[in-house]
C-alpha cells in the first residue's frame, strides 16, 4: 500500500514535469519568437515578465487551442482562445478539417469562425494541426475571452 | 523479594489514576471539538471558493472543447491520442483541482474529530 503510493506519486510528479516542460518550452520559443517579430529581440524570459511572471498568466497551450480566427493567410491561419493570445496555427497536407460531419478545405475557413484544434507545436512556435474542427461558438465565449487580470 | 518488603499500594489509587486520564481525555476532547468547531466552517467557506475557482478555470480553459472532440471525432482522437491527452493535461486547471481537494479534505478531516470527540466525550462518565 505505501509502496504503490509512493510508485503513483512519482508517476503523478513525472506525468507534471512531462507536460509543464513542454509547456514552458513552448512558452519561452512563443516569447522569443514574439519579440523577435517585432523588432524588439530579447529571451524569452522577458514573455513571462510581460505576463507578470510565469504564473499570473500561466504557461501558454502548445498541444491545441479553441477560439476564435482573428486571420487567415493560408496555410496559416490565427487564433486568439480563451487566454487572448493569437496563435499561429499551420496546416498541413494531413490536417483534417471537419464542421458537423462534413469535411471542409482549407479555403473555407473564415475569420471569426469559432474552431476547435488539435495539434502539435513546432521550432517557430507554430500548432501544427492535426484536427480542426469547427463549431459554434459557445453562448458566453465573449465573456470568457476576457481573463481578469 | 520477601513478602514484608511488597509496597502496598493506596486503596484510592486505581481511582484516581482513573480520575486523571478521564479529565485529561475529557480536555483533550474539547480542544478538538474546539479547533474542528472553528475550522470546520472555515473549510466549508474554503470548499465553496475553491470549487468556484476550480469549475471557472475549467470554463476559462479549453478543456471542454477539447473533451467533445472525444464525442465528435473518435476516429481522428484515436490516430492523435498523444496529441488529444497532452492538450487535455495541458488545459486541466491544476492549481484549482490541488486547492479544492485539499480544503476538502481539511472539511472532511475536521467533521471525522468533531465526531470521534463528541462521540469521546459523551461517553465519558462525569464522575468515575
Amino acid at each position: 500500500m505505501g509502496i504503490s503510493a509512493v510508485v503513483l506519486t512519482l508517476l503523478i510528479f513525472q506525468a507534471g514535469m512531462f507536460v509543464g516542460y513542454r509547456k514552458a518550452a513552448f512558452t519561452y520559443r512563443f516569447g522569443d519568437n514574439y519579440y523577435r517579430a517585432f523588432g524588439n529581440a530579447g529571451p524569452g524570459e522577458r514573455f513571462f515578465a510581460s505576463r507578470g511572471g510565469p504564473f499570473p498568466g500561466g504557461l501558454i497551450e502548445g498541444h491545441g487551442v479553441a477560439g476564435k480566427i482573428v486571420s487567415i493567410n493560408l496555410p496559416t491561419f490565427v487564433v486568439t482562445g480563451p487566454d487572448d493570445i493569437e496563435k499561429v496555427i499551420l496546416i498541413g497536407d494531413g490536417t483534417r478539417i471537419r464542421r458537423f460531419d462534413t469535411t471542409l478545405s482549407s479555403s473555407d475557413l473564415k475569420v471569426d469562425d469559432f474552431t476547435v484544434i488539435l495539434g502539435s507545436p513546432n521550432d517557430n512556435s507554430q500548432i501544427e494541426a492535426k484536427l480542426i474542427r469547427v463549431l459554434p461558438p459557445p453562448p458566453n465565449f465573449e465573456e470568457l475571452n476576457i481573463r481578469k487580470p | 523479594m520477601r513478602e514484608s518488603e511488597k509496597i502496598e499500594p493506596l486503596a484510592q489509587l486505581r481511582r484516581n489514576i482513573l480520575v486523571r486520564i478521564s479529565q485529561e481525555e475529557r480536555r483533550r476532547a474539547r480542544a478538538f471539538l474546539f479547533v474542528s468547531v472553528t475550522v470546520a466552517p472555515l473549510s466549508v467557506l474554503g470548499t465553496v471558493f475553491s470549487v468556484r475557482y476550480m469549475l471557472r478555470g475549467f470554463y476559462q480553459s479549453s478543456f471542454y472543447d477539447y473533451f467533445s472532440l472525444l464525442f465528435s471525432d473518435p476516429d481522428i482522437i484515436f490516430t492523435y491520442w498523444r496529441e488529444f491527452v497532452l492538450s487535455l493535461a495541458e488545459a486541466t486547471p491544476f492549481i484549482g483541482i490541488t486547492v479544492s481537494l485539499i480544503t476538502i479534505g481539511i472539511l472532511l478531516v475536521s467533521i471525522r474529530i468533531f465526531a470521534n470527540n463528541l462521540r469521546k466525550g459523551s461517553l465519558i462518565p462525569k464522575h468515575l
